[in-house]
């Protein structure tokens, strides 16, 4: 894809209203989770004040059921989260894009048995596998670099099947043919010229699997799948949920977390539905 | 290809994913480092007072290992596994003081079953129809452009988290439900007061679920729908002249089939990711069992459970998919 044609794609992007409105609250986002930690007064786990206490001029967001307080626990959890979610979105689009790609490119066997091998992580739900192994790790390997590893480990398939269906299309284009007959390797067509027609739709798939691998993230660590003494959004719903943090009318514990994990998959899925339009012109309205 | 040859195909290829599904079941904890029978009997000494003599626990270990086939040779363990598997004997819960499992697995299955079938379907429906009145009626209209980020708020938003809201609401400040799940003191009846008592104590899991599934099916919906509108066969509809009800239900008729597929993935999915929702209600299904197997470090139920979800959502999925098969003549276009 010539650099013009990627000019006139961002322009038609930033014309799209959601597109803007998106990147502004990530960008939002991203301010708070660097900027953050260095406004809050206390550490992530320091019992700074009475249980249950409200949001106040002290504690801005209240303090949960052990006195710790809550704008801490969320400055630093923000960053630990996505720091999880975007090593996820990394690996799972990488390995969902040269799986894809092969399969796609080169069909034959390679694509049934890559196809089979897709098929199968599909169906077994990622985080019920992810739950598997981590029940047999000891809990002090536990990182946000492995917990977002093993995230992306499992979560590629969707986009392997995507890749791949793009890769055929552009399989029997004229270019390609050229490249075979100048002599180019299959593996050097594969990733030379099919992958740069993608990357768009590359940039597409990171945003999908970033935004869904926040969204598991958060389910593991509530379901107790803790990193190691490291704050994240999961690990404080995590304490609201087995304290029964409702039940006390403690909102300022749980809505707050669940708020930013809403705030920014709502603004990728933003992002990825103005990117999907500006890249697929049926898709848009009138 | 008959469409009878592509179901076999496809009853290979689950059949395949099945197997690589549980083998890894198998192979993972003896992979990593921890030594589940270690573990399972520092808990039962704990338990049973905190002291045994080195003979009553080399006995101990003796008899553990002896009952899950440890001291044999590692296929032997293998084929066994799968053997016992697949008759349904997943070994003893150490948490639930050994209690088989798949009795505890199947004693919470029914709560699932009754939850999440009328969820799933109720929600699927109703976000097919706002999905297709967003897409077809109110295409680019205000209405739209506000309902699409408010679904995909909805959409992302982890069920439990929208429980917690749900339950601070609805039972914290006005006592309208129940905070947690089914009454376990009262024993399963055909009768009106167990019934009812059953169905206040699920009203709220049940509108967490249908509330957050909503969002992601109407939006699935909702763009299936213009990419439909968008197709030669629409403008050959439009200019032939058809009512727009007509035209309407042409579109609505193709747009539904991959939410079709989308069900079938949904069904797997939900049983792990609604652990966290059982658990803030107490409600007895299998998410539940999961959640507190894992905080007890109960490695046999926790296996257990991997095997039965794992052949549940494989059977589910193989049967939505041939009933796919024969309601979408596009593949069986393409088959034959």
């Amino acid at each position: 894809m010539s650099a013009s044609l990627y000019k006139e794609l961002f322009i038609s992007l930033f014309k799209e209203g959601y597109f803007r409105v998106g990147l502004i609250i990530l960008a939002a986002l991203a301010a708070l989770a660097v900027v953050g930690p260095f406004t809050a007064k206390y550490g992530p786990f320091d019992v700074v004040g009475p249980p249950y206490y409200p949001p106040n001029s002290q504690y801005w967001l209240g303090t949960d059921a052990f006195g710790r307080d809550i704008y801490s626990q969320m400055v630093y959890g923000l960053g630990n989260s996505l720091y999880i979610a975007l090593i996820a979105g990394l690996l799972a689009t990488a390995i969902g894009v040269t799986i894809g790609l092969i399969a796609g490119y080169f069909g034959g066997y390679a694509d049934a048995i890559l196809n089979l091998f897709t098929n199968t992580i599909l169906t077994i739900p990622n985080v019920v596998i992810i739950l598997l192994i981590a029940i047999y790790i000891p809990k002090q390997w536990i990182t946000t670099t492995l917990l977002g590893l093993l995230i992306g480990l499992f979560s590629w398939p969707w986009s392997a099947r995507a890749v791949r269906a793009i890769a055929m299309s552009i399989r029997g284009r004229d270019f390609i043919l050229v490249a075979k007959l100048s002599g180019e390797s299959p593996a050097e067509i594969a990733f030379t010229e099919v992958m740069p027609q993608m990357l768009a739709y590359i940039f597409l798939v990171f945003v999908l699997q970033f935004s869904g691998a926040i969204v598991a993230d958060v389910g593991l660590e509530a379901l107790g799948l803790l990193p190691y003494k490291t704050m994240t959004i999961g690990f404080m719903l995590f304490w609201a949920v087995q304290l029964s943090a409702p039940s006390y009318g403690a909102w300022w514990w749980f809505l707050p977390p669940g708020l930013i994990v809403m705030l920014a998959t709502t603004a990728l899925s933003m992002i990825a539905m103005s990117m999907d339009k500006a890249f697929n012109p049926r898709l848009r309205e009138e | 290809m008959s469409i009878w040859k592509y179901i076999r195909r496809r009853a290979i290829e689950y059949f395949i994913a099945w197997y690589i599904a549980v083998s890894l079941d198998f192979i993972l904890p003896r992979l990593l480092p921890i030594d589940p029978v270690k573990v399972m009997i520092s808990r039962i000494v704990s338990a049973g007072g905190g002291y045994l003599t080195p003979d009553a626990l080399q006995a101990l270990v003796n008899r553990i290992e002896e009952m899950f086939g440890y001291n044999k040779p590692l296929y032997m363990q293998y084929l066994l596994f799968i053997w016992n598997a697949l008759h349904l004997n997943l070994g003893v819960s150490v948490w639930l003081f050994g209690t088989p499992v798949s009795d505890i697995i199947l004693r919470a299955l029914p709560y699932d079953i009754i939850l999440l079938v009328p969820a799933i379907l109720l929600s699927w429906y109703a976000g097919n129809k706002l999905g297709a009145y967003l897409g077809f009626d109110k295409r680019g209209t205000l209405t739209d452009k506000a309902a699409l980020p408010a679904f995909y708020a909805l959409n992302n938003a982890p069920f439990f988290w929208f429980a917690l809201i749900l339950v601070m609401l609805f039972s914290a400040y006005i006592h309208l439900f129940p905070p947690t799940g089914t009454p376990y003191s009262k024993v399963p009846s055909l009768t009106w007061s167990y019934i009812s008592d059953l169905l206040w104590h699920m009203a709220l899991p049940f509108l967490a679920l249908f509330v957050v599934s909503l969002g992601g099916w109407a939006i699935g919906m909702r763009q299936n729908m213009l990419s439909e509108v968008r197709s030669n066969y629409m403008a050959y509809g439009e200019a032939l002249g058809l009512m727009r009800s007509a035209l309407r239900r042409y579109a609505y008729k193709n747009a539904i089939l991959p939410q079709i597929t989308g069900l079938a993935i949904t069904m797997g999915y939900i049983v792990a990711g609604n652990a966290v929702l059982e658990f803030t209600f107490q409600y007895p299904g299998v998410g539940l069992i999961l959640g507190n197997a894992i905080g007890n470090y109960d490695y046999f139920l926790i296996q257990g459970i991997f095997f039965f979800v794992v052949t549940m959502i494989i059977i589910a999925n193989f049967l939505i998919e041939i009933i796919y098969a024969f309601i979408d003549p596009r593949i069986r276009a393409v088959v034959s």
